[in-house]
C-alpha cells in the first residue's frame, strides 16, 4: 500500500515537472496575493504581444469557437500587416474548452499566468464566458466575450466587454417589430433549456410583458432533441400568429421546419441564431422563406467598411461571413485600438482604455463602451427572402 | 382539431422517433444476445453509418451525386463492412466485466466521433428529403412522408430480421450461438463468423436509421451521444438480448418523450421518461419483455 | 538489506511530503498550482466511486449528481445565507450522502448493466431540476459570487493557498478510505463485491451495506463539491453533467478500479495529461480514446494493477519494493496494516 503511495507521490513530482516549460522563469515567491503578477514589470520590446481566444472548437459547439477564430485572426493579421503595435506584433493562442466550464477556468487561468496575454477572447457560450469572468478580473485583463446572456456584464467586474448588443436588445427590437409594425397580438414561445434559449425566452416573454402582451403558451426541449411534435402539436392548439423561436440555429431550423409540416401558416420569428445560414440551410430555403429575426449586422449592408470586411474576410476564410464573424472581428478592432493607446501597454491599461472608447464605427454600428462592459446597443430586423439573409425594407 | 387527433399526432411524431431508438436498441441487443458485450459505442457507429449513406447522396464522395435508395444501400453495406472489423477488434472485450467492457467500448467510441470530426468536421449539415415536404393529413393527423418512411422501413427491417433469424440456416445457428456458446461450438456452428454477422447486421441496422432519420434531424459527429443513450435506454427497457423486447422498448421510450412533452411538461421531457423507465425497471427488473435474466456478465 | 530498504522508503516518503507541501511555492505559475487543485478534487470523486464501485462492485454512473449536489449546497447557502465553508462542508456531505443513498435503493432490485442505465437515468433527472428550478437554482446560467474561503482569519483566496485546503481533504479521504477499507464495513463490501450470495449466507445484511457503500461515494463527491463550489467561485449545471462522471470512471480504471492508490494515481495522471497535450486537439482525443482501449485490454487492474503484477513476477524492482517473499497480501484484502 505505501508502495503505491509513495509511487503516486512520485508521479505527483514527474508530472508538475513536466507541465511546467522549462522556459518559464520560476517566481520563487509567488506567494498567494500576487494577484497582478500577469502584468510583467518590464515587456521586451521585441516580443509579440500574447491575446488568448478560448471557445468551443470541438463537439457541437465547434462552429461558435471556429467563428470566433476567423474573425479575430482577421484583424490581428490586418494589423500585423501594417507594422503591430507599438512596433510589436500580435499573436494568437487558441484553446479548445469543449464549451465545459470547468475546462474554460483551467484555460483561463493558464492564458492569465503561463501565457501571460494582454486580453482574451472567452467565450461565446455563456456558462464559460461566466465561469471565467472572476479569473481574469482577478489578473485584471480584460475579457472579451460575443455570448448575448445579459447577466455576463452584470457580475461587477471592470475587465468583461460584449463585443454584440444583449440578448434583450434582439429580443427587443423583434417584439417591437412583430407587434407595432406588424400588428401581430398571439405569440407562443418555444425555446431550450439550455444558458441560451432560456435567455431568449425570458426576453421574449419580458418584450411581451412590456407591449402589454403575454405569450399564450411557453414550450421547452432539451438541447439534444430532435422531434418536437409534442410541443408544437400544444402551441398550435393555442392558435398563435408568430412563432418565436429561442434557440441554436440547428434546433431553430428544425422546429420551423415541422411546424410548417404540422400545418403551422403563421409568421416564425426569432433573435441572432436565426439570422445565420444555418438556420435556412437547416430549415429548408422554402420553409426559412419570410422569416423575421434581428441582427447585428448583415453582410449586404450598404457601407463602405462592411464591403471592404466581407471581401477580405471570403479572401482570408473562403467563405461569406456571418453576425459572429463579423462582431469577433469588431471585438478584436475596439482591442486593438485600445492597446494603441495604452501606456505603458497592460492589460490593465488596455482595459482602462476600452472603456473610455465612445463612437467608434465598427461594423455593428458605433460602439459607446458603458461601465458594465456593453460596447453597442441596437439590432436591425431582417428576413429571408429568396432563401438569403436580407435587411427588412418594408414590402 | 379535436383532441383525439391531437393525442394521434403527439404519438405519430413519438413513433417516428421511437422506430429510430428501436433500430438503435436491436443493435445492442443482438450484439449483446450473441457477444455478451454491452457496445456503448453504437452511438458513434450508428453516426458513422448515417455518414456513410449521407455522403453518397450529397455528393461528398469526387462529386458523385447518388439517389437516396442507393446511398442507402450503399451506406448499410459500407457500416456492416465497419461492423465486421469492429468485431474482431471488440472480440476481447466481450469476455470482460462489464465496468471494463464499457469503458473499452466508449474508448471506442472516442476514437470513432473524433475520427469522424477530423475526417467530416464537426459542423455537419442538414440533409435534404428525397421526398416531398408537404404532410399527407390523414383525419386532421399530418403525416410527414419522410417519418412514414422511417416508420415502414424500420418495420419492414424488424420483421425482415426475425424472419431471418426463426427461418434461415444461418440466423438459426446464430440464435443457437446466442444461447449457448459452448454447445453451439460444439455443434460444429463457427461462432465467431456468426458473430462477426450479428456485429454486422447491427451496424447496418444503425446505418438504416441514420440514413432514414437524417432529413429529419440533423448530421454532424455530435449526434452519437443522445441517440446512443436513448437506444441504450430502450434496450434496456425492453429487456436487454430480447429482439421484440428492443422493438417496444425503441417505441415506448418515442412515445414517452413525445407524450410528456405534449401533455405533462415540456421541461422535464427527458426527466420524465427516464423516471417512468426505472419504475418499469423496479416492477419489471429484467425489462418489458425481459428474459429471465442470463446473467452474461 | 531490509532495514536499508525501510530507510529508503521514509527518505522517499518524507522527500515526497516535503516536495507536495511546497508545491504551491515551486510551481511555476497559479494555472499548474489550479490544475493540482483540479485533480485533487477528481481524486476524492475517484475514492468515493472507488470505494462504491471498486470495493463493494456497486455500478455507479451517477457522479455528477452527487458532486452537483454538494456544490449546489455551498453554492446557495454562502450567496444567499452568507453560511462560511466549514459548515457548508458537513451539510454538502450530508445532502450528497442522502442523494446517494436514496440512489441506492433502485439498485437493490436491479442489477448490472441495467443498474448503469438506471444511475444515468437518475443523474440526468437530477441534472434536469439543476436546469429547470430556477426560484431554487437559478436555471442553466449557474450562481456566481461564490466566497472564496476564510479560515482562522486567513483568507484562502488564490490557487496556492487553497492547494492547502485540497490537499488536507485528499489526504483525509484517503486516510478515511483506508480505515474503511480495513474495517469491518471493507470486508462486508468485499465479500458483496465478490459474492453476495455467499455474503448473505455469511450473515451480511447485503442491502444495508450496498446503500451505505453509495451514500460513503455521495459523501465523498459532496466534499468534491462544496470545495469546488469555493474554489472557483462559480457553478453551473452544464459542469455536473454525464461526461464528468464518465471522466472519474474513466481515471478510476485507469489508475486501478479496487485500489485506493489507483485512484490518486488516476485521478492525477488523467487530468493533467490532458491539459499537458492539450494542443493536439482532436487527435488528442483519439488518442486518448486509444489509450483507454489499450489500458481495458493489456491492463484490466488499471496502473497501480500492472505495478503490482511486474512486482509479483518478479520483473522490474523499484529500491523500496519489498522482495516477493516478504510480500504483504494484496492490497484489497482488508488486514493491510
Amino acid at each position: 500500500m505505501k508502495r503505491s503511495i509513495l509511487f503516486a507521490l512520485v508521479l505527483v513530482v514527474v508530472l508538475a515537472a513536466c507541465a511546467s516549460p522549462t522556459t518559464a522563469p520560476a517566481p520563487a515567491s509567488s506567494s498567494a496575493s500576487s494577484a497582478s503578477s500577469a502584468a510583467s514589470p518590464k515587456p521586451a520590446a521585441s516580443q509579440p504581444i500574447k491575446i488568448a481566444i478560448i471557445g468551443a472548437m470541438s463537439g457541437t459547439n465547434a462552429v461558435l469557437g471556429d467563428w470566433m477564430k476567423k474573425g479575430v485572426t482577421l484583424a490581428v493579421e490586418e494589423k500585423n500587416k501594417a507594422g503591430g503595435i507599438q512596433g510589436r506584433q500580435i499573436e494568437i493562442v487558441v484553446y479548445d474548452d469543449e464549451a465545459d466550464p470547468t475546462k474554460s477556468v483551467n484555460l483561463a487561468q493558464k492564458v492569465a499566468t503561463e501565457d501571460k496575454v494582454m486580453a482574451a477572447f472567452a467565450t461565446t457560450n455563456s456558462t464559460s464566458a461566466l465561469a471565467d469572468i472572476p479569473i481574469f478580473a482577478q489578473y485584471k485583463i480584460p475579457q472579451l466575450t460575443n455570448g448575448t446572456n445579459v447577466d455576463i456584464t452584470n457580475k461587477g467586474s471592470a475587465y468583461i466587454f460584449r463585443v454584440t448588443p444583449a440578448g434583450p436588445s434582439f429580443e427587443d427590437t423583434l417584439v417591437d417589430f412583430l407587434v407595432k409594425t406588424k400588428g401581430f397580438k398571439k405569440f407562443a414561445i418555444i425555446a431550450d433549456t439550455s444558458a441560451y434559449g432560456k435567455g431568449e425566452g425570458d426576453y421574449q416573454e419580458a418584450a411581451l410583458k412590456r407591449n402589454g402582451l403575454s405569450a399564450l403558451t411557453r414550450e421547452a426541449f432539451g438541447i439534444d432533441d430532435k422531434d418536437f411534435t409534442g410541443q408544437l402539436t400544444k402551441i398550435l392548439q393555442t392558435q398563435p400568429e408568430v412563432l418565436l423561436l429561442g434557440s441554436s440555429e440547428v434546433a431553430s431550423g428544425l422546429i420551423a421546419k415541422q411546424a410548417r409540416q404540422l400545418g403551422f401558416k403563421g409568421q416564425i420569428a426569432g433573435g441572432a441564431a436565426v439570422g445565420t445560414p444555418k438556420y435556412i440551410e437547416t430549415a429548408g430555403a422554402e420553409v426559412a422563406e419570410g422569416t423575421i429575426f434581428t441582427t447585428p449586422w448583415l453582410h449586404d449592408e450598404g457601407n463602405e467598411l462592411s464591403r471592404k470586411f466581407v471581401n477580405a474576410y471570403k479572401a482570408r476564410w473562403n467563405e461569406t461571413p456571418e453576425f459572429h464573424g463579423a462582431n469577433t472581428y469588431d471585438g478584436a478592432s475596439l482591442l486593438l485600438f485600445a492597446m494603441e493607446k495604452a501606456n505603458p501597454l497592460t492589460p490593465e491599461n488596455v482595459a482602462a482604455e476600452m472603456h473610455k472608447i465612445s463612437g467608434f464605427k465598427g461594423l455593428q454600428g458605433t460602439f459607446n463602451v458603458n461601465e458594465k462592459g456593453e460596447t453597442i446597443t441596437g439590432t436591425l430586423v431582417g428576413i429571408v427572402k429568396g432563401g438569403q439573409l436580407t435587411v427588412y425594407t418594408g414590402k | 382539431m379535436t383532441s383525439l387527433s391531437i393525442f394521434l399526432q403527439t404519438l405519430v411524431g413519438g413513433i417516428g422517433i421511437g422506430s429510430l431508438y428501436a433500430l438503435v436498441a436491436l443493435g445492442y441487443s443482438m450484439i449483446y444476445r450473441s457477444m455478451g458485450l454491452v457496445n456503448f459505442a453504437h452511438g458513434s457507429i450508428y453516426m458513422i453509418g448515417t455518414y456513410f449513406g449521407i455522403i453518397w447522396y450529397r455528393g461528398m464522395v469526387m462529386g458523385l451525386q447518388v439517389p437516396y435508395p442507393i446511398a442507402f444501400v450503399i451506406g448499410i453495406l459500407l457500416n456492416a463492412l465497419l461492423g465486421l472489423f469492429l468485431e474482431r477488434l471488440f472480440r476481447p472485450l466481450a469476455h470482460l466485466d462489464l465496468m471494463l467492457m464499457l469503458l473499452g467500448t466508449i474508448g471506442l467510441g472516442y476514437v470513432l466521433d473524433n475520427l469522424a470530426v477530423i475526417i467530416w468536421g464537426a459542423e455537419g449539415f442538414a440533409v435534404k428529403s428525397p421526398l416531398p415536404n408537404e404532410p399527407i393529413v390523414i383525419g386532421g393527423v399530418a403525416l410527414l412522408p419522410q417519418m412514414l418512411l422511417l416508420i415502414v422501413v424500420s418495420a419492414l427491417l424488424m420483421i425482415g430480421l426475425n424472419v431471418f433469424l426463426a427461418r434461415s440456416k444461418m440466423g438459426k445457428a446464430m440464435r443457437a450461438a446466442a444461447q449457448d456458446r459452448e454447445t453451439a461450438s460444439a455443434m460444429g456452428i463457427p461462432v465467431n463468423t456468426t458473430n462477426a454477422l450479428v456485429f454486422a447486421i447491427g451496424a447496418g441496422l444503425a446505418a438504416a436509421a441514420g440514413i432514414l432519420a437524417a432529413p429529419i434531424v440533423y448530421v454532424n459527429p455530435a449526434m452519437s451521444a443522445a441517440v446512443g443513450l436513448k437506444g441504450f435506454a430502450a434496450f434496456i427497457l425492453g429487456g436487454a438480448g430480447s429482439i421484440p423486447g428492443a422493438i417496444v422498448g425503441g417505441l415506448v421510450f418515442g412515445v414517452l418523450e413525445a407524450l410528456s412533452a405534449g401533455f405533462v411538461s415540456s421541461q422535464y421531457t427527458k426527466g420524465i421518461a427516464f423516471v417512468v423507465m426505472i419504475l418499469v425497471l423496479m416492477i419489471k427488473p429484467a425489462g418489458i419483455v425481459g428474459e429471465v435474466t442470463v446473467d452474461k456478465v | 538489506m531490509k532495514n536499508r530498504s525501510r530507510m529508503l522508503k521514509w527518505i522517499l516518503l518524507a522527500v515526497g511530503a516535503l516536495v507536495l507541501l511546497a508545491y504551491p511555492l515551486i510551481a511555476p505559475n497559479r494555472y499548474t498550482v489550479h490544475i493540482v487543485n483540479m485533480a485533487g478534487i477528481w481524486i476524492l470523486m475517484s475514492l468515493g466511486l472507488n470505494l462504491a464501485m471498486g470495493y463493494c462492485g456497486q455500478i455507479n454512473l451517477a457522479l455528477g449528481a452527487f458532486w452537483g449536489v454538494g456544490a449546489y449546497t455551498a453554492a446557495l447557502l454562502s450567496t444567499r445565507f452568507g453560511v462560511p465553508i466549514w459548515i457548508n462542508l458537513p451539510l454538502g456531505m450530508a445532502l450528497a450522502g442522502l442523494t446517494g443513498a436514496l440512489i441506492a435503493l433502485p439498485m437493490l432490485k436491479v442489477r448490472s448493466h441495467y443498474l448503469a442505465l438506471v444511475t444515468i437515468g437518475l443523474a440526468e433527472t437530477i441534472n434536469i431540476i439543476m436546469v429547470n428550478e430556477t426560484w431554487l437554482t437559478e436555471g442553466p446560467l449557474g450562481i456566481s459570487g461564490i466566497p472564496m474561503p476564510n479560515l482562522f482569519g486567513i483568507a484562502f483566496d488564490g490557487a496556492e493557498r487553497f492547494f492547502y485546503i485540497i490537499l488536507f481533504f485528499v489526504v483525509l479521504g484517503f486516510l478515511v478510505a483506508r480505515q474503511i477499507v480495513n474495517h469491518r464495513i471493507g470486508r462486508a463490501f468485499i465479500a458483496i463485491r465478490d459474492d453476495e450470495t455467499a455474503a448473505r449466507a455469511m450473515g451480511v445484511n447485503v442491502a444495508f451495506y450496498q446503500v451505505l457503500a453509495n451514500a460513503i461515494a455521495g459523501v465523498y463527491c459532496g466534499v468534491a463539491g462544496v470545495l469546488y463550489a469555493h474554489m472557483s467561485t462559480y457553478i453551473s449545471p452544464d459542469i455536473f453533467e454525464f461526461k464528468n462522471a464518465l471522466f472519474v470512471l474513466t481515471m478510476t480504471m485507469v489508475g486501478g478500479m479496487g485500489s485506493l492508490a489507483g485512484s490518486i494515481v488516476g485521478g492525477l495522471a488523467l487530468p493533467l495529461t490532458q491539459e499537458w497535450l492539450r494542443a493536439i486537439k482532436h487527435w488528442q482525443l483519439v488518442g486518448f480514446g486509444l489509450a483507454i482501449i489499450i489500458v481495458v485490454l493489456f491492463m484490466p487492474g488499471g496502473v497501480v494493477g500492472l505495478t503490482q503484477k511486474i512486482e509479483q513476477a518478479g520483473g522490474i524492482r523499484l529500491p523500496w519494493m519489498r522482495k516477493p517473499a516478504e510480500d504483504k497480501p494484496q492490497m484489497e484484502e482488508p488486514n493491510v496494516a
